[in-house]
């Protein structure tokens, strides 16, 4: 059962992979940059960056559209769902880089190899969404994981940044050691790291004496991907590490990084799940309802819009987990939920930080969300898009994340997991509470003349044309794809 | 035009939206003309509701029926169509809307454009409710109506709108999730459509019925609003401005009822069986408590949002009497609540926007200054109390005469209520309006102005309208009451030998829907 390494066919791996090189050619040109020439608010990096991400993303989306089938080299698989996620990261990380011009520019910090650690970040994002293996899946956490290490504490001049970056650093260095234990005990017990290979045995390896190992090898593996994707009780470092890194590398570790561990956390699920269903179906419904209920009621009590955020997107990663249970008795209805849910997400919390990217690009970064006062009359399209996401995320129709919501209950109720959906649908009402608070905020109160002056220096200028980008594409987004959600629907089908 | 005419629902419900466009294309100075356009483009919704009434057979089926793919894959289709009560409940919204605009004239002078954004917004919602016969269509343009409202009660509000408008927003969606996630289930159990009419002709199981029922009655119930959970409609009706007050109490409300009238009931005729006893004691305690907390108030505005409490009481007395004279009495009920209620709301408004408060010690005597406003209000406070040859008594009469059949103690219980109705409206209007003047303020007033006028008008009308002429209002909902209660007291659930039977108790389009 060994994949066969001496018959890989060279030149459809190469065909396989020509987005990946563009992608590793631009980071290699924005380090020599960076090496080579004193660039100082150049707008080559990013430029060049985007046109990477362009073409990486055009030659994928024709890969996608192409009837071949999907193929397989052992370690790594392309399919219609690896090329589909790759997709919504070349779509974050475009988002991210729009976002970071702006920013860094305020900040007078304008490095090349900011851009460059993130396409190589973006590079094993590619190598854990078509992880065939674990140890592939490793080596892809472990290339994105190192460049955003780096990324969050990018503002090296700021303690908050330097924080984020050692804490995220630490435990992700601590998830990591759970994951490599876990694959050393799947290896054990099962004689094998490719997931296809797993799939196919996990009945008879649960049925014979490996049985513990087996089972201890991927509770070590669901503890690993509980820390990336930031499922209680593995979820502290998130909101301070959301919080204090630059809120362009918070929206990529946000949307990309996030839909990045939970495809490789689906394709390992649908591999190993649905032998010894019941042991993980109670684990994952305890994490999820866990999960919903402590990211929801942590963000209650903050005051901080990005912090506010950071545990809005926890409470996500547990609605998510809603579906988890699912891909025992129906893998393809879970997977189709979750990426769909995923794409939501992408949009609506990119949209969301776009906002907290505009506040912020005074000297300091005021981010109290006592700060948006009186938004509504001073940028009442801002406020207006603001409104949106928040609603989004809440999942009032018709906003995608309504749809994306309802999507995703709907497989887990088809499932027979009613109650955990009643659990989750109690949660998004909770949740209403603090998604309608910028609201009030920003439309409600009539801001005192003292709080009235110190507003964000950003909001005097007038936009920058990548901020109205960023949020043109995602505000329609929501907006189209919670109208007509059927073209979607079909990608994601066509996709899973 | 013609397509107008063939698309008849849809141009209705999507109109307002139009006018949204219109509306936000205007810059902001121009607040006359943001004003005429949303008055104009809902009064064009009323003549095309107008349209449709004369075109209504009244067959009891739906009508108008419209159906396209919207998101197939899911079985989600946009459908829509109106029976008899959709159609009335969409003729009194189309109705309030327009007046609620002319009468927030004066009274709405920031933000002028958002605000009439949003009442068009509103009005599609309230339309699609009324017109939705796929279930997650319903769902959406449910949860579409609860933005606007809660912009207009926070933004426009008085001083303590925002945690109105918090209280209102979150108990509002706290059971409309717990429906969502009731029509998730029901979906699946009835093979994924999401037609209404596939979901009467699937017989749910009987626990299945009662957990369900329970989760569509609590979001419902929230809405109506039922005691014990009614706390949030005191405040938001008191600090709304005076149009969120008049769509609240005059077609929110409605939504609630609506909801028991099309899903929770018909679809669940067997917890209808179990629960309605609970579902009556909960409607009399309502009819009492609301009249007898509305006569303490010394808050006119908080005066008649709980008499709102009491008069909905009624509607689901007349709803879960299951008595055709009962339920066709409750419809007509819901429409006259809103524009007595309406009137009422709006005449507080303009008496605030005169005397900037709404304490009942600050007036006293106004009659003096302001007879004609007086000889209005003292008319509708009649309305409301019931007064024969008014609207008020017809539908009134009929629930008390329907239920006294059926659940002859609760109906006996609740004709109470319509004395308790009359001491606090009259001694609310003896103290607001007659004795001596004894506040300065109060001696020069001006009477009603033109625009004024032209609002109350359209409302007097209809007032004496329905009270003398109720037939054609009773013919519309007639037919369709009856397929209600065909459906709703269905009892074959208990024996499936016995079902065969019992399909022919279905009115008939139930069971062509089976077919489908």
């Amino acid at each position: 059962m060994m994949p066969q390494f001496t018959q890989i066919d060279w030149s459809s791996l190469f065909n396989m992979g020509l987005p990946w090189i563009v992608i590793f050619a631009a980071a290699a040109i924005a380090f020599l940059t960076a090496a080579l020439v004193e660039e100082e608010n150049s707008l080559f990096t990013p430029v060049m960056t985007l046109v990477a991400i362009a073409v990486a993303f055009a030659l994928s989306w024709g890969r996608w559209l192409s009837p071949l089938p999907g193929l397989s080299f052992g370690m790594l698989v392309f399919d219609k769902l690896s090329v589909f996620v790759w997709l919504m990261i070349l779509f974050s990380a475009a988002i991210s880089v729009l976002l970071s011009i702006p920013y860094l520019a305020a900040r007078g910090f304008v490095k090349p190899e900011y851009y460059g650690l993130l396409l190589l970040s973006t590079l094993g994002m590619a190598c854990l969404v078509s992880a065939g293996d674990l140890l592939m899946v490793y080596l892809g956490i472990e290339t994105m994981s190192l460049a955003v290490y780096v990324l969050a504490g990018f503002l090296r001049y700021r303690a908050a940044s330097n924080e984020a970056a050692l804490k995220y650093f630490l435990i992700g260095a601590f998830a990591s050691a759970f994951l490599l234990m876990g694959i050393a005990f799947v290896f054990g017990s099962a004689g094998s790291t490719n997931l296809a290979v797993l799939a196919e045995r996990s009945t008879e390896i649960m049925a014979g004496e490996g049985r513990s190992f087996y089972l201890f090898g991927v509770a070590m593996l669901l503890i690993g991907f509980g820390f990336k994707i930031a499922a209680v009780p593995f979820h502290a470092w998130a909101p301070d590490v959301y919080d204090g890194a630059p809120t362009p590398v918070t929206v990529f570790m946000a949307t990309a990084v996030k839909a990045a561990a939970f495809v490789a956390f689906l394709r390992l699920g649908v591999s190993v799940f649905s032998a010894g269903g019941e042991v993980w179906i109670t684990v994952l419904s305890v994490g999820a309802v866990a999960t919903m209920l402590l990211g929801n009621l942590a963000a209650i009590v903050q005051e901080n819009i990005k912090r506010m955020l950071a545990y809005s997107s926890i409470a996500h990663a547990g609605y998510i987990l809603v579906a988890f249970p699912s891909i025992v008795s129906d893998p393809q209805g879970a997977g189709r939920a979750v990426l769909f849910y995923l794409f939501a997400y992408i949009l609506m919390t990119a949209g969301a930080f776009a906002v907290v990217v505009v506040m912020g690009l005074g000297k300091d970064e005021p981010t109290g969300i006592s700060r948006l006062a009186g938004l509504g009359k001073r940028r009442p399209v801002l406020a207006a898009t603001l409104t949106l996401f928040l609603l989004s995320l809440l999942g009032i129709p018709p906003t995608v994340g309504f749809f994306a919501k309802y999507y995703l209950f709907l497989t887990a109720v088809k499932s027979g997991y009613i109650w955990l959906v009643v659990i989750a649908v109690i949660n998004s009402a909770i949740s209403a509470y603090y998604y309608l608070r910028p609201i009030v905020v920003m439309y409600f109160k009539i801001p005192s003349p003292l709080v009235g002056e110190g507003q964000g220096e950003g909001e005097t200028h007038a936009l920058s044309p990548f901020i109205v980008a960023v949020l043109a594409i995602t505000a329609l987004g929501v907006a189209y794809f919670g109208i007509f959600p059927s073209n979607l629907l079909a990608i994601v089908t066509g996709s899973f | 035009m013609n397509w107008i005419y063939a698309h008849l629902l849809t141009s209705i419900i999507f109109l307002p939206l139009v006018g949204l466009l219109v509306t936000l294309a205007i810059p902001s100075r121009y607040e006359k003309t943001i004003r005429v356009v949303s008055i104009v483009t809902s009064s064009f919704v009323l003549l095309l509701v107008g349209k449709l009434w004369g075109g209504f057979a009244g067959s009891g089926e739906f009508e108008f029926v419209e159906i396209a793919s919207w998101i197939p894959s899911v079985q989600i289709f946009y459908r829509v169509g109106a029976d008899g009560v959709s159609l009335l409940l969409m003729a009194l919204t189309a109705f309030l809307v327009p007046i609620s605009i002319l009468a927030s004239w004066r009274e709405i002078n920031r933000s002028v454009k958002a605000f009439h954004a949003l009442i068009l917004l509103l009005e599609t919602g309230m339309l699609g409710v009324f017109a939705s016969l796929d279930v997650f269509l319903f769902y959406v343009f449910w949860e579409v109506v609860l933005i606007p409202m809660y912009f207009l009660i926070g933004m426009w509000g008085s001083k303590d709108r925002i945690r109105a408008a918090l209280k209102f927003f979150i108990f509002t969606m706290a059971g409309s999730v717990l429906m969502l996630a009731a029509i998730l289930y029901s979906s699946n159990a009835a093979g994924g459509s999401f037609d209404v009419v596939a979901w009467y002709a699937h017989k749910f199981g009987l626990t299945e019925q009662f957990l369900l029922f329970g989760a569509f009655a609590v979001a419902f119930a929230i809405k109506v609003p039922m005691v014990p959970f009614h706390t949030w409609l005191p405040d938001a009706h008191t600090e709304a401005p005076t149009a969120g007050s008049v769509i609240l109490a005059g077609v929110l409300l409605k939504m609630g009822t609506y909801g028991f009238y099309r899903f929770a009931m018909p679809l669940f005729p067997m917890a209808v069986i179990k629960f309605a006893p609970l579902m009556l004691t909960l409607s009399v305690i309502g009819i009492v408590y609301g009249g007898l907390v509305a006569m303490v108030q010394p808050d006119v505005k908080r005066l008649v949002a709980y008499s709102s409490i009491s008069h909905l009481g009624f509607v689901m007395l007349g709803l879960f009497s299951l008595d055709p004279q009962a339920v066709e009495g409750a419809v007509l009920q819901m429409v006259n609540h809103g524009i007595s209620t309406g009137a009422l709301f709006l005449m507080v408004g303009m008496l605030y926007e005169r005397r900037h408060t709404r304490m009942i010690s600050d007036y006293g005597g106004v009659a003096r200054t302001l007879p004609v406003l007086t000889a209005v209000f003292v008319l509708i406070t009649f309305s409301s109390i019931g007064l024969p040859g008014l609207n008020n008594f017809v539908g009134e009469f009929m629930v008390l005469l329907g239920s006294f059949q059926t659940r002859t103690i609760y109906s006996a219980v609740s004709i109470s209520g319509v004395v308790i109705s009359a001491i606090y409206m009259l001694w609310m209007v003896q103290r607001v309006f007659f004795g001596e003047i004894t506040n300065e303020e109060n001696v020069k007033l001006p009477d009603l102005r033109v625009r004024e006028y032209w609002v109350l008008a359209p409302i007097i009308i209809l007032v004496f309208a329905i009270g003398v002429w109720p037939r054609p209002w009773i013919t519309a909902i007639e037919r369709s009451s009856n397929t209600f209660l065909g459906l709703t007291k269905r009892v074959e659930i208990f024996s499936p030998t016995a079902s065969k039977g019992a399909e022919n108790a279905f009115p008939s389009f139930v069971r062509r829907g089976e077919g489908r």
